[in-house]
């Protein structure tokens, strides 16, 4: 960390102090489920979904920089990586194929 | 975003859109996780469970060490009122 630049240290802590808000990820999960979801369960989803918006920003970045262009990341990069990570990991279940996933929706 | 890599001011759209995806995200992840036809409470197994492709690795490491944290932080509760009920009998 010492061999940071300012610009690189800035960056770093605006990652760690940031996080998902809670409340917010317990609505979601609780308006998905139907059923209530404890602060702890909520805390660990909020958690690893900020790993997930990391994995969409590298992709993204790496979207743009295939394409040759530069500066903040537009909508399209982004949905091109999160279709790209779909395609790879074949959506979040592993019980959900790729080519199934075309199934109902033409 | 910024903290991942995005320009220190992202593109507002952009910012929309990721809020968009995230959700959907955990909408998924929920889903699959009490798929099982289950109707008890969501836990940390089926989150587990969810999570343990290869592709996921990065997002399980970090529910593990979420999770050694929280139980960290109640142990440490735990010793604090103990030493206080301690004082008290003192």
């Amino acid at each position: 960390m010492d061999n940071f630049s300012p610009e690189q240290y800035d960056r770093f802590e605006a990652y760690r102090r940031h996080a998902l808000p809670k409340q917010a990820v317990r609505k979601v999960i609780q308006q998905t489920l139907g059923q209530q979801a404890s602060q702890p369960v909520a805390q660990i989803v909020a958690g690893f979904a900020k790993v997930f918006v990391g994995e969409m920003v590298e992709k993204a970045r790496a979207v743009q920089e295939r394409r040759g262009e530069t500066g903040p990341l537009s909508p399209d990069h982004l949905r091109e990586a999160y279709r790209l990570y779909q395609h790879e990991t074949g959506r979040v279940g592993a019980a959900r194929p790729v080519r199934g996933k075309r199934t109902f929706v033409k | 975003m910024y903290g991942f890599g995005d320009d220190r001011n992202p593109a507002p759209d952009t910012v929309n859109v990721m809020e968009e995806i995230l959700v959907e995200y955990i909408v998924d992840v929920c889903q699959m996780a009490l798929t099982p036809g289950k109707k008890s409470r969501l836990s940390i197994e089926d989150l587990r469970r969810v999570l343990s492709r290869p592709a996921d690795a990065k997002k399980l490491a970090r529910m593990e060490e979420l999770l050694f944290m929280q139980e960290d932080i109640k142990r440490a509760r735990a010793q604090f009122s103990e030493s206080d009920m301690t004082q008290a009998h003192l």
